[in-house]
């Protein structure tokens, strides 16, 4: 395993540099400095303890998003939804967390919870539509992304909106709702180790239990999987509901960690990116935890390239992902070409 | 209503229409040969923007267009060559592809608007054929609609259309029949790319007369729906992109009816805007649950195939 890992290395560094390459003639084209840039990216990832702190923050929504996605994908199902989740789980922790009158104790579980039954059913709408319909997930979770974001506008025009009725944007959470912060002067916040405490406790189902094995063996061909008795229509609705949750969840999360209320426009396409999280993970919910970390990274990067830098506008973040997982498809190509030759096969 | 009325509604529906029909028959064209495409998306913002400012600069509208055409195909290229030549997973390369337009096209948008090349020179608008002003038809709405029976009478009365179908349904047939089926995918897919680029000129020229961030508004995944309900057929992608065009420009009127907003003042639902906004998704959604599992994809969907 260390063996071949070293062996791919050289040609990992080539697709990756490739990719670096394209990226900067891209910025030179926009009229910016290459180097420029990258100094921005690294402080704004690694630069200080504040930019680290940032990093992680940035990791945990990608986290949960992405862990959503790999369940969704491992199962053999294409659930692109993952904004739309995201999304609606952030709106129900907000309709709970304004709540006057809830005891502490339970305030904060019970956002979190609600943000994660949010995803749940928003992702429960795709999966009834693929099982009882045949609808294609890709086009009905897509579709549902641009539902989610209406109503996310009406939410914070309507039932949601502050009191004032100023912006476009609720209450603050009610203070028990929020989640402890871990270090002063800085953002990061408890629900970071939740997501964390996620992902092991994903990758023991996948791994270890009857429900985790049955996902897998539906992902690995719906037929062996009938043959073999395990309920693939019930496999499949689960696993909807199990991704959405992780994507409520993450919504819910950003809440009560990071934001403290809702507004318009409230993911910078946290459940975009988690698919590229999910890819470069090869959709190991163990593997999800250095990958996130890396999109995180670029994340709380770019947002500083964006700062600083005049004509970097923060879509530039798309544009890095976009690279990055080209270079990641390139090399899969090249390892799995090489590996075929290796075993005599045609090339 | 007045006959004026009604003219202007449908005429208005047809130009609402061009976009998402020209990237549904490029849609449709992928499938029939086994390629599914989720960057139809990504495909048509880069058209909007390379008409824009292509036809700015020249000052031509026309140019605009032609440059649409092949920078949507050129982007295309990146796509088949990944997820055609590469092999790569098809849904995987498409979501990549709707990143990498989304980003580029607000980086170059912005550069360009800051750099002052447009120059202050304004937008050459699409010169109508029929009418003027709101009650009109331009060049491309034409050509979309023409390319509907052009592409039907391809795909069902010519050999290449026999061979395009059994590349989607038994790639492994036609491979024995003689047909390169990767070349023929991969030319599928820039014929592909240069539709969307000419959808994406339909809206930002036609349209919106301008360019703006993410203006395609998921029209490229409204259009990869419309090829589902339309059975993978042109006359039903037609049928179906107009019943979605004209279900926005119904919700954009209704929005306006002095009845409808007191009906909706009544209700006490704070901005109902977003409702009307979110109508074309749900009718999208309600479309591909009615028309349910009754409709069948060509068989190689996706699937990656190798020349033995």
């Amino acid at each position: 395993m260390k063996q071949r890992l070293l062996r791919d290395l050289p040609l990992l560094l080539l697709t990756f540099s490739l990719g670096a390459a394209a990226l900067a003639l891209i910025i030179r084209l926009v009229g910016a400095s290459p180097v420029a840039v990258s100094k921005a990216l690294w402080d704004g990832a690694f630069g200080s303890r504040y930019s680290l702190s940032e990093t992680l923050v940035q990791t945990a929504p990608l986290l949960l998003t992405g862990l959503g996605v790999a369940v969704a994908f491992r199962c053999g199902l294409f659930n692109i939804g993952a904004e739309g989740q995201f999304l609606v789980g952030a709106m129900a922790a907000t309709g709970v967390g304004i709540l006057k009158n809830v005891p502490a104790v339970i305030h904060l579980p019970l956002l979190l919870l609600a943000g994660a039954a949010a995803g749940a059913l928003w992702s429960g709408i795709a999966g009834l539509l693929k099982v009882y319909r045949g609808v294609q997930e890709v086009l009905s979770t897509l579709l549902l992304n641009f539902v989610a974001l209406q109503m996310l506008s009406w939410m914070v025009r309507g039932p949601l909106q502050e009191a004032q009725k100023g912006f476009p944007q609720s209450d603050l959470i009610a203070v028990p709702a929020r989640f402890v912060l871990l270090a002063p002067g800085t953002r990061l916040h408890a629900g970071v180790l939740l997501a964390l405490f996620c992902a092991a406790l994903i990758w023991f189902f996948l791994r270890w239990t009857a429900g985790g094995f049955a996902l897998r063996a539906v992902g690995s061909g719906e037929g062996a999987a009938e043959a073999a008795g395990i309920p693939v229509r019930r496999t499949v609705l689960a696993t909807f509901l199990l991704s959405g949750a992780l994507s409520g969840l993450a919504g819910a999360i950003q809440i009560s960690g990071v934001t403290y209320l809702l507004s318009d426009g409230y993911s910078p396409g946290y459940g975009y990116t988690a698919i590229a999280v999910a890819l470069l993970a090869n959709l190991s919910p163990l593997a999800v935890v250095p990958s996130a970390l890396f999109f995180g990274a670029l994340t709380a990067g770019s947002n500083v390239v964006q700062q600083r830098i005049v004509g970097i506008p923060s879509v530039v973040v798309q544009v890095l992902q976009a690279v990055v997982l080209l270079a990641f498809l390139a090399y899969a190509w090249a390892r799995e070409r090489r590996q075929r030759r290796e075993e005599g096969g045609v090339a | 209503m007045t006959t004026a009325l009604i003219l202007s509604l449908v005429l208005q529906s047809l130009a609402y229409a061009a976009p998402v029909l020209l990237a549904s028959l490029g849609g449709l064209f992928s499938e029939r040969v086994g390629v599914v495409n989720i960057g139809l998306e990504g495909l048509l913002l880069v058209g909007a923007l390379a008409a824009v400012v292509a036809a700015t600069v020249t000052g031509s509208a026309l140019l605009g267009v032609l440059i649409a055409l092949l920078v949507g195909g050129a982007l295309a290229a990146l796509f088949a060559l990944f997820g055609v030549v590469l092999r790569r997973d098809q849904v995987i390369v498409g979501t990549t592809l709707n990143f990498l337009a989304l980003g580029l096209t607000g980086m170059l948008y912005r550069a360009w608007s800051a750099s002052g090349s447009g120059g202050g020179k304004p937008l050459p608008p699409l010169t109508p054929i029929v009418g003027d002003g709101s009650t009109s038809l331009n060049a491309l709405t034409l050509l979309a609609l023409l390319l509907v029976p052009a592409a039907h009478w391809l795909l069902f009365r010519t050999r290449l259309g026999v061979i395009l179908r059994a590349t989607g349904e038994v790639p492994e047939a036609a491979a024995a029949g003689g047909t390169a089926v990767s070349r023929l995918r991969v030319l599928v897919c820039l014929l592909t790319g240069g539709l969307c680029g000419l959808g994406g000129a339909s809206l930002s020229l036609g349209i919106s007369s301008a360019f703006t961030e993410g203006m395609t508004n998921g029209r490229g995944f409204i259009a990869l729906a419309v090829v589902v309900f339309g059975r993978w057929n042109p006359f039903g992608a037609l049928a179906a992109s107009l019943l979605f065009a004209a279900a926005d420009v119904a919700q954009a009127r209704l929005q306006t009816v002095a009845g409808v907003q007191n009906w909706l003042a009544s209700l006490h639902l704070g901005d109902t805007y977003p409702f009307f906004l979110a109508l074309p998704y749900v009718l999208t959604l309600v479309a591909l649950a009615i028309r349910g599992s009754k409709v069948r994809p060509p068989a190689a969907l996706g699937q990656p195939f190798e020349q033995g």
